[in-house]
């Protein structure tokens, strides 16, 4: 196709077809790179005879042509394997390796036969196909259809993950809230027992001062002590809080011990644990390896898991309408330990247990559940994300009436 | 008098003891409603302040629990936050009382001195 003659009387034509080739509806646009005018020539005339939708942009050099690609998003290129300067391999190699070409499809062409090392040299290159000499119009057109229907699906794909991802990013940034007014309920019998003593301190003083009652020093200095401690106490639930409430999706994860985040959300959950007559059984296994992770995030994983024990044990309790259940223990069972190279967190309670149905559904990202297990399904697929994003899996076993039982498995971290 | 003091957490229980002991009071304290039970079953008790918020038995359970030992013990509860259906559990008999959290020493010893009649 590249002959002599029979480009020459075309030229006129197919130029100002490449200049006048604008905004006007075509479905997409080729860039076509080649050092020579009658190659680039004969191809912009194939694509108007064979593919009269497309649009088709010439560029003389690599350069030329890469500099185009990075200004304007092209649907498929056709570029000259071996031309002077930059030759089309290093070429289609520097498209791919940029983040704003790599998705444009590739076909090499040369106007010779070449060898199969040059073929295999320009698809290891990122090239979709390679095609040598000679190759008629109508297969040639035929093959620019190919990589524009795969570009078309990939880009369906690309576009579905985007949303995909735009979705659960979203959905992370609100559970962050969400966990926040969960946390509600615990912080303000956390804060309230300090504030309980600290009040009951000043008040005793003053009324002992006003009754002339003798005020030794060394009870002063044991209730100054009782006061700082109770402050640090406050400061360190407020200061987690804070650091709680960040945005953590972005932070790199570093080497984390999951027994200290463990305690660490036992600091916040314990005194609503206790509040709710939940007994609570500690296994935590001696040297633990760390994992790569976001301490924040993964407390936040538990918290969730903790607080829907929580709700599941109580919910059995409502189930039995104030009768005593015998032989019921109201538990939640926390344990870590290190099992094949991954470190594994169960958290299980002896709740009303989960329908088999509904545990379908449990990782799903919106609410699809109906009934009462509806409002714990957010936040389990928040876990879920923030799981997998430490390439890590989370289970669930359950059995209605017996229990639940959430296994979060993490990836050990050898690089200490 | 013969107070008996129940919190799970010594911050509350630890300051308010030594307050009642250096206005004149006898104080034993608890740390759980089982410890409670003992002290009002073997010694001598004339009213029981307890925390309404503990793990396994709760103020309220402990409140029936005494009521079986001695009928006539009075009781004064205090909770965090206090809710209606609490208020009713506690409000026969006209021997409990309900006192928010943090405690306002006045009212506590003004109710102190009320059941103490």
């Amino acid at each position: 196709m590249f002959g002599g003659g029979w480009i020459e009387e075309r030229k006129k034509k197919t130029m100002a077809r490449t200049d006048t080739s604008s905004e006007n509806g075509t479905a997409a646009t080729l860039l076509v790179v080649d050092d020579c005018a009658d190659n680039r020539f004969a191809i912009c005339e194939l694509v108007d005879a064979y593919l009269p939708e497309c649009r088709v942009l010439t560029a003389s050099s690599a350069q030329d042509g890469l500099e185009m690609a990075t200004e304007h998003p092209f649907d498929g290129m056709l570029i000259n394997a071996q031309m002077s300067g930059m030759d089309g391999i290093e070429m289609c190699r520097r498209l791919k390796g940029d983040e704003r070409t790599a998705h444009a499809p590739i076909i090499l062409l040369t106007a010779h036969r070449t060898t199969s090392m040059l073929r295999a040299e320009g698809l290891d290159a990122g090239a979709e196909d390679f095609i040598a000499q000679p190759v008629d119009n109508v297969e040639l057109a035929a093959r620019i259809r190919v990589i524009l229907r795969n570009k078309q699906t990939a880009d369906g794909l690309r576009r579905l993950v985007a949303e995909r991802k735009r979705m659960e990013e979203m959905l992370l940034q609100s559970s962050r809230l969400i966990v926040l007014g969960q946390m509600a309920a615990g912080m303000a019998h956390e804060l309230n027992q300090p504030l309980t003593g600290i009040s009951v301190i000043a008040q005793g003083y003053r009324m002992l001062i006003e009754r002339g009652v003798q005020i030794t020093p060394e009870g002063l200095l044991e209730d100054s002590e009782l006061i700082l401690e109770q402050v640090e106490r406050m400061r360190r639930l407020i200061e987690h809080l804070r650091i709680f409430s960040r945005d953590r999706s972005a932070e790199p994860k570093e080497e984390t011990f999951l027994g200290d985040v463990i305690n660490s959300t036992l600091q916040i959950t314990d005194a609503q644990l206790k509040s709710h007559g939940i007994e609570l059984h500690l296994e935590l296994a001696e040297d633990l390896p760390p994992v790569l992770g976001d301490s924040y995030r993964l407390e936040q994983v538990l918290l969730n898991l903790i607080n829907n024990a929580r709700d599941i044990l109580g919910k059995k309790q409502e189930q039995a309408k104030g009768e005593d259940l015998p032989d019921w223990v109201k538990r939640l069972h926390i344990g870590a330990r290190c099992e094949g190279g991954q470190v594994i967190v169960e958290v299980e309670d002896t709740g009303s247990g989960i329908s088999a149905e509904n545990q379908q559904k449990l990782f799903q990202p919106f609410p699809t559940m109906e009934g009462p297990d509806r409002g714990m399904e957010l936040g389990l697929a928040i876990c879920h994300a923030i799981v997998q994003d430490h390439q890590g899996m989370l289970e669930c076993q359950s059995e209605e009436g017996r229990g639940t039982l959430f296994r979060i498995a993490l990836p050990q971290c050898n690089s200490s | 008098m013969h107070i008996l003091l129940v919190d799970d957490e010594k911050v509350v229980i630890q300051p308010l003891a030594r307050l009642l002991e250096k206005l004149g009071n006898s104080v034993a304290c608890a740390h759980n409603g089982e410890e409670a039970l003992l002290i009002i079953e073997n010694q001598r008790v004339d009213l029981l302040i307890s925390d309404i918020r503990m793990p396994q038995m709760d103020g309220v359970r402990l409140m029936q629990a005494s009521r079986n030992l001695k009928p006539n013990l009075p009781i004064i509860l205090m909770a965090g936050y206090i809710e209606d259906e609490m208020r009713e559990k506690v409000a026969w008999g006209g021997l409990c009382r309900l006192l928010p959290k943090p405690i306002d020493l006045e009212i506590l010893l003004t109710t102190i001195k009320e059941m103490e009649q």
